[in-house]
């Protein structure tokens, strides 16, 4: 297979193609007066085009009623954030905050996390600088998501989509048992990411604190596939076919109808 | 898209024929003898005629031409390609479509590279331009000599492939390489001696125009005072016309005293005598006109609404007075004063109305000209009228329209005239100045008029502008590599910008690239991702897409390919408009590369042939090795081996070509995988050896553990396992800290792989995990698709089956595909493999190839004389023919105007048979000194030329005795005649040519039935002699080795009907014998 590095190039330099860059690694640091974050983080993806699934719906009911952490986790395409999605606006309030590389910083990823819980006031629009003194760097997880949990009453909802960006972080191992303790007592904590988190989940999973959902039950059953294909304009022959073939993995489904 | 809003038409107008003009037969004839050649340059002072003879010449031509005015606004690339394609959109109204939507985007690209724009308009001209035409560029010398123009005039002129013929009218020989080659120089220079006027024609144009028969003595006495220079001919003409329209006789001015004086003087002394001969109204309009530069017509009465331009204009153009009109006699009507003219009405109203009257006009005008938003003509105009703090605070003003449209010498020029003093109240225009100046390359100039830019906005509390300067300052010192002093700086201006502001857009991308030198890759993301969100706000198309890039280059380094493909879709994406840029290139090929990544193959594909597109628009030879590579590695992926090895070798060639080490790329390290997958493992190690030798002699940490990766799949391969997992744990730990995931990825499976062999499988479990984690996290599915498919023993294995997907254990359950054949020829021969641009085959019918599976087909052409003209050249000497060759033989019975019509539509029609349909175009034609020939630079393989090579090839062997190399070479050569030359062609030259390759192909015919014969094969040389015999019936020494072959097989008989069969053949259809040693071989073999 190929490998991957050195392989893409710049684009910003009049002058000529440039080589390709070595990378050096560097700590994700940036002074506090530089974060940034930007609002479309914190905004509820398009539902428009969705299917709402009552099955989905009915198990993250549950879900929030037993535990104080929902955590899905599956692959790219198998539905994670429209369930969730659709799910958070069933919620009488909720906060939406989608992690990505750059919240491997942890004090970016403290930022973002209040700023979603915060609700969020954007300058031009679109864009916010947020300047914090509380969250100059991890002084003490624990005190920093209290704090943030604790400063205004939350959501009853907080999504806090790809989670799994942070998992090869050194300070994620600490994070998430403290992150999953602190969810306050009317608020419910929904994740998603791709892969499970490397702490182990069975010691939290057998006191019924977190729930993990994994990528098989966001299946489409044959049920839900007619209704979508229905939805769609494809019949019903078609759709127990191609959920045959996919075994009902969404992506792949939906390839199959273009 | 149409031109560009800030072109001048009347720039384009050609003069208007001048009444009373002599016919100058000896100069109009070198003209034409040079028409062949790509330029005709007429060099002379001012006043010899040079535009007039030019214009004369060009209207008497049968071809469509394009004429460009020069002015010193013209110095500047972009305004000059502008220009010069608006010019040629007027022969063809779509014409252009492309190099102007380069040019609006084109920025400093064009300053650094201006031979790419060039290479556009040329492949434009190519695409779109059938007929031959005549470009002019008048007055050349007005954009002075430190110019980037004469390096696009030289690659125009350099290839200009015979469609259009330069003729440049200039006051000095200019610095263009086609002026240093003296000899070949000579012959297409018009000079000063050429334009003087000769006796005979000083007698004509006195005769011609007044009807004045001038006798020996005057016209000697003329022409040795004026030395034949015309403007002092036309002067004593003129005089002399209003003496006779007066009644007066012929002058009776003491011209011998005149014409002692200087040049200046003769003209002073006869502009006074016409100036004398107007009106006083006349005179006070000629002053007041004199102070613009070019009169539009309807410009002129805007501006002069007393003087009557529309009457007073025509009547003084058509009585000749140095004013000179260009137009197509409808509304753009333009007119120009004589040089010489203008400069004596200045000298004359500053004189007589005093410097007031002459500043206080300029005034006038130039608010006329801002009343009408026309400030470009206005800054000039100030500027002469001493307005100067005015004129900067113009230039501080619109200067951004100047860049904007590429007029940096514009700014320059006009910035230079006006004093520091009113620059530095008005520091915006330094900024303007700054930025003309950085476009133009001149960096250290940029930098200290920003220095000051900085202090006079602090002086008058500019905080938007100074942060404007201390960006670009910042800018300036990152591209040096001083990085702490770019990010000071770029501190200092935000803390003046505004939130959400240009200047704050800009601070951020530098930021960003600041911190990509520094290798601070997560900072830097975060710093574009502010920087597109400004550019999104405001709208700003262009810097969304060089942020987008720049953002979508960290996720792809670190491994998630489809972060950095959403990034490119901001640009990519459906809808998204395609921008003819040279990046562009680099974007699709990047974009290309991700998509394989991920197997999304036909989206690679498609990119790919994108920035293939734009590699060869812009001629970008040095990205097109990468290009082929990537292509190559994308066969490879679809298991289409041959045509992955001869794009591998595409590559290799076009990195050589340019002078690119291939080891500074990915090339060796694809090329090695390819080997692998052919199963040349040998060859494969080399090459990443080589690699990693190489990566070391340059600290390249991440490439040398990549290639050892490489290294460390070769030997599992080979068994060698001693010290193997150690190596790969190495690596992937490598990747890992450094976040790519990939890499950690790859490095994770072998290692799997690794404990897979050596039974550990409790660890190879632990590696599988990380495998399927770093694949569920970056989407890497298509990637462990394929690794089941090859591993499955591997996921089979409980502890991983369990933890997989449900699709992912159905594949691993599932019966394996069937894979394909590799079929790739054998290791040894790869390297030999051929490969070409163009097949010609004209051995049997024609045949023409871009791709082995798809031939030319015959409508491609249009016409037949087009293929056949081609073919022509193909099969001719050095692949060259003279143009007076083809003319010759290919329209020998028309008359030229018919070969005017058609020749260059022909040749086109070659050119686009050749590249219809393709995404890479090549110039398979060119045309050098007179002749056209085939390309060297592109890979042709002709059976013609391969036949002959074959056949030197066998005598070579036959001298050496060298059985084998002889019978190699002459069955190659028996393969590649496919039948005659050019069948179904029956023109004399194919004819001729027919007839050479019917005989050589005998020669190998009949070699090779007499080494079947001393090889005792008899089958052989009684089949190849059937073949000699299909062709030459009477070939005695072929029917001597059948009687032989007969008799070897002790068939007397049969000899004997041969014999006889051949004799009576020979009797009734030539009335001869056989030879006396054909009847001795046949009596001997009978007795």
């Amino acid at each position: 297979m190929r490998t991957q590095h050195q392989y893409l190039y710049s684009y910003h330099e009049p002058v000529d193609y440039i080589p390709s860059f070595d990378r050096e690694p560097s700590e994700p640091t940036m002074p506090a007066a530089h974060r940034v974050f930007i609002a479309d983080k914190f905004e509820l993806p398009d539902t428009s085009n969705l299917l709402r699934r009552n099955r989905i719906d009915d198990l993250l009911s549950r879900s929030v009623r037993n535990y104080a952490v929902t955590l899905i986790s599956g692959r790219a395409g198998t539905g994670k954030t429209a369930a969730a999605a659709l799910f958070a606006q069933t919620s009488p309030s909720f906060s939406w905050y989608t992690a990505d590389a750059l919240d491997r910083d942890p004090g970016i990823f403290f930022s973002n996390l209040a700023a979603s819980i915060d609700g969020i006031e954007t300058l031009s629009g679109r864009l916010t600088k947020f300047v914090s003194s509380s969250f100059e760097g991890i002084r003490d997880i624990e005190s920093d998501i209290i704090e943030i949990f604790g400063s205004n009453p939350c959501p009853e909802l907080i999504v806090v989509e790809d989670i799994h960006h942070l998992f090869d972080t050194e300070w994620f191992d600490r994070l998430f048992p403290i992150l999953i303790q602190s969810v306050p007592r009317d608020s419910h904590l929904l994740m998603t990411c791709r892969s499970t988190p490397p702490s182990p989940l069975w010691r939290m999973r057998s006191k019924q604190v977190l729930n993990l959902i994994e990528e098989e039950l966001l299946y489409f059953s044959f049920d839900e596939a007619s209704a979508f294909y229905r939805a769609l304009g494809l019949d019903r022959r078609r759709a127990y076919e191609h959920q045959s073939v996919t075994l009902g993995h969404p992506r792949r489904m939906i390839g199959l109808t273009d | 898209m149409g031109s560009p809003a800030f072109v001048l038409k009347t720039k384009l107008l050609p003069p208007r024929t001048v009444p009373e003009i002599l016919h100058r037969a000896r100069l109009f004839e070198k003209l034409n003898s040079n028409q062949n050649s790509p330029v005709t340059i007429a060099a002379a002072d001012a006043g010899c005629g040079k535009t007039t003879l030019i214009s004369e010449f060009v209207k008497a031509q049968s071809k469509p031409s394009v004429w460009y005015q020069l002015d010193h606004s013209d110095a500047d690339p972009v305004v000059f390609l502008n220009y010069l394609t608006t010019g040629i959109s007027q022969l063809k109204p779509e014409f252009g479509a492309k190099i102007f939507a380069y040019l609006a985007d084109a920025g400093e690209d064009l300053a650094h590279f201006p031979d790419r724009a060039v290479d556009l308009l040329i492949n434009e001209i190519l695409d779109q331009i059938e007929e031959q035409f005549i470009i002019v560029l008048d007055d050349y010398h007005h954009i002075g000599r430190d110019t980037v123009v004469h390096r696009i005039v030289d690659r125009f002129v350099q290839y200009s492939a015979d469609l259009f013929h330069l003729m440049i009218t200039t006051r000095d020989i200019p610095p263009l390489a086609i002026a240093k080659r003296k000899t070949q120089f000579r012959s297409m220079m018009i000079t000063r001696e050429d334009l003087l006027f000769t006796d005979d024609e000083v007698r004509q144009l006195f005769k011609a125009t007044l009807n004045i028969e001038l006798s020996d003595d005057e016209v000697e006495e003329y022409g040795k005072r004026t030395q034949g220079w015309v403007t002092a001919l036309q002067l004593i003409r003129q005089v002399a016309e209003r003496e006779l329209a007066s009644g007066g006789e012929v002058p009776s001015f003491d011209y011998k005293n005149v014409l002692k004086g200087s040049e200046l003087d003769i003209f002073d002394y006869f502009a006074e005598e016409v100036f004398a001969r107007e009106s006083p109204d006349t005179e006070d309009a000629f002053m007041r006109l004199s102070v613009v530069e070019s009169l539009p017509l309807n410009v002129c009465s805007r501006l002069f609404p007393d003087l009557k331009c529309a009457a007073i204009l025509p009547d003084l153009a058509q009585r000749n007075v140095f004013l000179s009109v260009a137009g197509d006699g409808a509304e753009s009507e333009v007119y120009r004063f004589h040089p010489l003219f203008r400069d004596f009405l200045q000298r004359r109203f500053r004189s007589v109305k005093g410097n007031a009257a002459i500043l206080g006009e300029r005034k006038r005008v130039a608010d006329l000209y801002l009343r009408d938003g026309g400030w470009d003509q206005a800054i000039p105009l100030l500027i002469d009228a001493e307005e100067t703090e005015r004129a900067a605070e113009i230039l501080a003003e619109h200067g951004t329209k100047w860049i904007a449209a590429g007029a940096f010498t514009s700014i320059s020029r006009n910035a230079e005239r006006i004093s520091a003093a009113s620059l530095d109240r008005f520091p915006r225009s330094l900024l303007q100045m700054a930025e003309a100046e950085r476009l133009q390359g001149q960096l250290d100039n940029a930098k200290r008029l920003l220095e000051r830019a900085v202090r006079c906005m602090a002086a008058i509390d500019d905080k938007e502008g100074q942060a404007e300067a201390l960006h670009s300052l910042a800018s300036l010192a990152r591209r040096k590599g001083e990085i702490d002093k770019a990010l000071t700086l770029l501190a200092s201006a935000e803390s003046y910008a505004d939130d959400g502001s240009e200047a704050a857009m800009r601070c951020a991308n530098t930021r960003g690239l600041c911190l990509v030198s520094d290798g601070n890759w997560v900072a830097a993301e975060q710093q574009f991702r502010v920087a597109l969100e400004i550019a999104e706000a405001k709208d700003n198309e262009q810097f969304v897409r060089v942020v987008a890039h720049n953002l979508a280059l960290a996720p792809g380094f670190r491994g998630d390919f489809a972060e950095a493909i959403r990034w490119f879709r901001r640009i990519f994406g459906d809808g998204k408009p395609e921008k003819l840029l040279p990046q562009e290139a680099i974007g699709h090929l990047n974009v290309a590369r991700l998509h394989l990544y991920r197997g999304e193959l036909k989206e690679t594909e498609d990119h790919l042939g994108r920035s293939l597109h734009l590699c060869q628009l812009f001629n970008l030879r040095a990205l097109r090795g990468e290009i082929f590579e990537a292509f190559a590695n994308l066969y490879r992926e679809r298991m289409e081996l041959p045509r992955a090895e001869e794009f591998y070798r595409r590559a290799e060639a076009d990195y050589s070509d340019t002078g690119i080490n291939p080891l500074s790329k990915e090339f060796f390290e694809e090329f090695a995988k390819y080997y692998r997958l052919i199963g040349d493992r040998v060859r494969s190690r080399t090459l990443l050896e080589r690699l990693i030798e190489h990566r070391k002699e340059r600290n390249n940490e991440h490439g040398i553990h990549s290639a050892e990766l490489g290294i460390c799949r070769l030997d599992l391969d080979e068994g060698r396992v001693a010290g193997l997992v150690g190596r790969i744990t190495g690596h992937a730990e490598f990747f890992k800290l450094r976040g790519s995931n990939f890499d950690e990825a790859l490095a994770m499976m072998l290692l799997a792989e690794a404990h897979f062999v050596s039974g550990d499988l409790k660890v190879m479990s632990a590696a599988v995990a990380r495998v399927l984690d770093l694949s569920a996290r970056f989407d890497y599915e298509y990637w462990l698709r394929n690794e089941i498919e090859h591993n499955r023993d591997i996921f089979a294995y409980d502890d991983i089956f369990e933890r997989l997907p449900l699709d992912l254990r159905t594949q691993v359950s599932s019966e394996p595909k069937e894979t394909k054949p590799v079929k790739a020829p054998p290791a040894s021969t790869v390297s030999t493999q051929p490969f070409s641009d163009l097949s010609i085959e004209l051995l049997g019918h024609v045949r023409i190839f871009r791709d082995q599976q798809n031939p030319l087909s015959a409508d491609a052409w249009t016409t037949k004389r087009a293929r056949d003209i081609f073919c022509f050249i193909a099969s001719s000497k050095n692949r060259r023919v003279a143009k007076d060759v083809l003319m010759d033989l290919f329209w020998a019975d028309e008359d030229l105007r018919t070969i005017e019509k058609n020749f260059h539509p022909t040749i086109s029609h070659i050119r686009k048979a050749l590249n219809a349909g393709r995404t890479m175009k090549q110039n398979f034609l060119l045309f050098r000194d007179g002749a056209y020939q085939l390309n060297a630079d592109v890979k042709f393989l002709i059976d013609t030329e391969e036949f002959d090579d074959l056949i030197a090839a066998a005598e070579k062997a036959k001298k050496e005795k060298d059985n084998e190399m002889l019978r190699d070479a002459l069955e190659r050569a028996s393969k590649l005649y496919r039948g005659e030359f050019m069948e179904g062609c029956y023109d004399d030259w194919a004819e001729e040519r027919r007839g050479y390759f019917r005989e050589q192909n005998l020669r190998v015919l009949s070699a090779l039935a007499k080494l079947a014969f001393t090889e005792k094969k008899w089958t052989q040389v009684q089949r190849l002699s059937e073949q000699i015999f299909a062709d030459d019936p009477f070939r005695e020494d072929i029917h001597r080795l059948v009687l032989r072959t007969l008799g070897a097989q002790g068939k007397a008989a049969a000899a004997k009907k041969h014999f006889e069969t051949l004799r009576s053949s020979l009797r009734s259809e030539l009335d001869i014998e056989p030879s006396p040693e054909t009847r001795r071989i046949f009596k001997e073999l009978v007795g």
